[in-house]
């Protein structure tokens, strides 16, 4: 006859020992999440208005990012860079219209759940807040209900296989 | 003086127990010079070969011990990976980072597959195989059901590089750019212009190192008992049913991993086909390999993939040589893989039935001495 297990027999070592691995595991995949997601971001120097208020574009600005080789932004340029993880430091050198220089470096944080976000240079010169200079980059097509290439996108598409063409009865 | 167990070379018997990967290297060293590519060219594709499908194939070897046959349910774990490589692409998680989630992701389902299909095969015992095969097609049709209608209302999965423009569903075909060969490219060094992965080369050395180590555990030495005798394993106290859902539960697993390292190498993740392929080259690689439905080793993985996709290599361009067509190498290639298989399975079923009849008329003889004392 099968002896009943007691719930003290439930709750014995190995139990804990399995839940803390569990616990471990994902917390494992928590960091590995935030570790490597990738996000682009659009370092845009264009005027922009904020709450009513306009921003004009710097005149030249040379800019870092997390300590990468700068590049150099005249007005209406967007450029992108490719970061992985939320915080970054970035390293602005701009120029006003009488050839001034001054050095502007902040830290920002990348909202974890956009994947593309837009950076404005005069914003962030400005002194504005995080939230302001940084905003969600939604493409124009996305914003005006448009659906360019997407009946392209839905066609067979070719597929490469290592096994060569003959192989997808398999 | 002769010793009492040594075995003589028999050079028909060495034949006969290793017509695949004979006839397989003969195909080689007749397709190489035809096919005219360099050496330099034939090592760097195997090379890659190597790195790209040795988990894969490795992941087949637990449940030979365990006496199930070709596990055919690998394609399960492989759906597992191909699940936790969406997931990451959806999230946009790149490199090693991104490999190592899509592994956790993966490791659940493939276990819940596992014991899944575990389950099943000892209801079925003694067909494992077919029904291994046959639980891949029906988890085939479960799977895509789940990543054609589910994923994008169900699943929240929203990135419009997995899901198609409708809205739900993921695309035919995905793009892996973001963890294409990152753990390739990791480490890695040139040798006469062939690239050497250090660290896949140091994973698949661990994967066989732990192979090797869980032999000799208990959990490997049961496996082995329960391979060669279930009942008498079974009066020996080895829980059969339980041993035999965990050699197809680590099978799996190794597998989901497998198929995560083979997408990361391919860069590109055919989502309805990628799973049902892979199984079946697998499982031909082995087999090509020297190994058998019962028996396979470390150094059939290794001789099988490089055979295997050597010939894979070679026929189209031999084929074009000679015939003016690449079809007609890729139509040879295509009839050898389910070719291999099936020599296979009746060398193994032929192999089997002279044991029984040698063994059969052995007991006779003894019995006609016992009656003549």
């Amino acid at each position: 006859m099968s002896e009943k297990k007691s719930i003290k027999d439930f709750f014995n070592l190995s139990f804990y020992v399995r839940l803390g691995v569990i616990v471990i595991v994902v917390l494992l995949a928590v960091f590995l999440y935030h570790f490597g997601k990738q996000h682009t971001v659009y370092v845009d120097n264009r005027t922009i208005e904020i709450d009513g208020e306009s921003y004009k574009a710097l005149d030249w600005a040379e800019v870092s990012i997390d300590g990468r080789d700068s590049q150099e932004y005249s007005p209406r340029t967007r450029r992108e860079e490719i970061v992985q993880r939320q915080k970054h430091t970035i390293h602005v050198i701009y120029e006003d219209e009488d050839f001034n220089q001054f050095e502007v470096e902040a830290e920002f944080s990348i909202p974890l759940n956009d994947t593309q976000v837009v950076l404005s240079l005069p914003a962030l010169v400005a002194g504005l807040s995080e939230d302001q200079y940084i905003t969600e980059f939604i493409p124009m097509a996305q914003q005006l209900g448009l659906n360019i290439g997407g009946g392209q996108a839905a066609a067979e598409e070719p597929v490469p296989s290592e096994f060569g063409n003959m192989m997808s009865d398999f | 003086m002769k010793k009492l167990n040594s075995k003589e070379f028999n050079v028909k018997e060495f034949a006969i127990n290793n017509v695949v990967p004979i006839i397989f290297i003969v195909l080689c060293i007749v397709c190489i010079p035809i096919a005219g590519y360099s050496g330099q060219y034939l090592v760097s594709q195997i090379v890659t070969r190597i790195m790209r499908n040795s988990f894969l194939v490795l992941s087949l070897l637990i449940p030979i011990m365990a006496g199930m046959g070709l596990n055919f349910g690998m394609t399960l774990g492989a759906m597992a990976g191909q699940i936790g490589i969406i997931f990451i692409t959806a999230w946009n998680v790149v490199g090693i980072p991104g490999l190592l989630l899509a592994a956790i992701i993966a490791t659940p389902i493939a276990v819940l597959l596992g014991w899944f299909c575990g389950k099943m095969l000892n209801m079925a015992r003694g067909r494992e195989m077919i029904t291994s095969y046959m639980i891949s097609f029906f988890m085939n049709g479960v799977y895509q059901l789940i990543v054609l209608y589910g994923m994008g209302p169900v699943i929240p999965i929203h990135s419009d590089q997995v899901i198609l423009p409708r809205g739900y569903g993921v695309r035919n075909t995905i793009d892996l750019i973001n963890v294409r060969q990152s753990v390739d490219t990791y480490w890695q060094i040139s040798i006469g212009g062939v690239n050497i992965p250090i660290l896949t080369i140091i994973l698949i050395v661990l994967l066989c190192l732990v192979i090797v180590w869980f032999r000799r555990t208990k959990l490997g030495q049961d496996m082995r008992a329960v391979g060669q005798d279930m009942e008498v394993a079974r009066e020996a106290g080895i829980k059969v049913e339980r041993t035999r859902i965990l050699a197809i539960v680590i099978s799996t697993v190794f597998a989901a991993y497998g198929m995560i390292l083979y997408l990361s190498n391919m860069g590109t993740l055919n989502t309805y086909n990628s799973h049902s392929q892979i199984g079946m080259f697998s499982i031909a690689a082995l087999l090509v390999g020297g190994a058998s439905v019962s028996k396979a080793s470390i150094k059939n993985v290794f001789l099988g993939i490089i055979l295997f996709h050597l010939m894979f290599i070679l026929t189209p361009q031999a084929g074009k040589n000679l015939m003016g067509q690449a079809q007609i190498g890729e139509y040879f290639r295509v009839f050898v893989s389910y070719g291999v298989i099936t020599l296979a399975l009746v060398l193994y079923e032929i192999r089997t039935r002279r044991e029984k009849a040698e063994s059969a008329k052995q007991l006779a003889n003894l019995q006609k001495e016992g009656a003549k004392a």
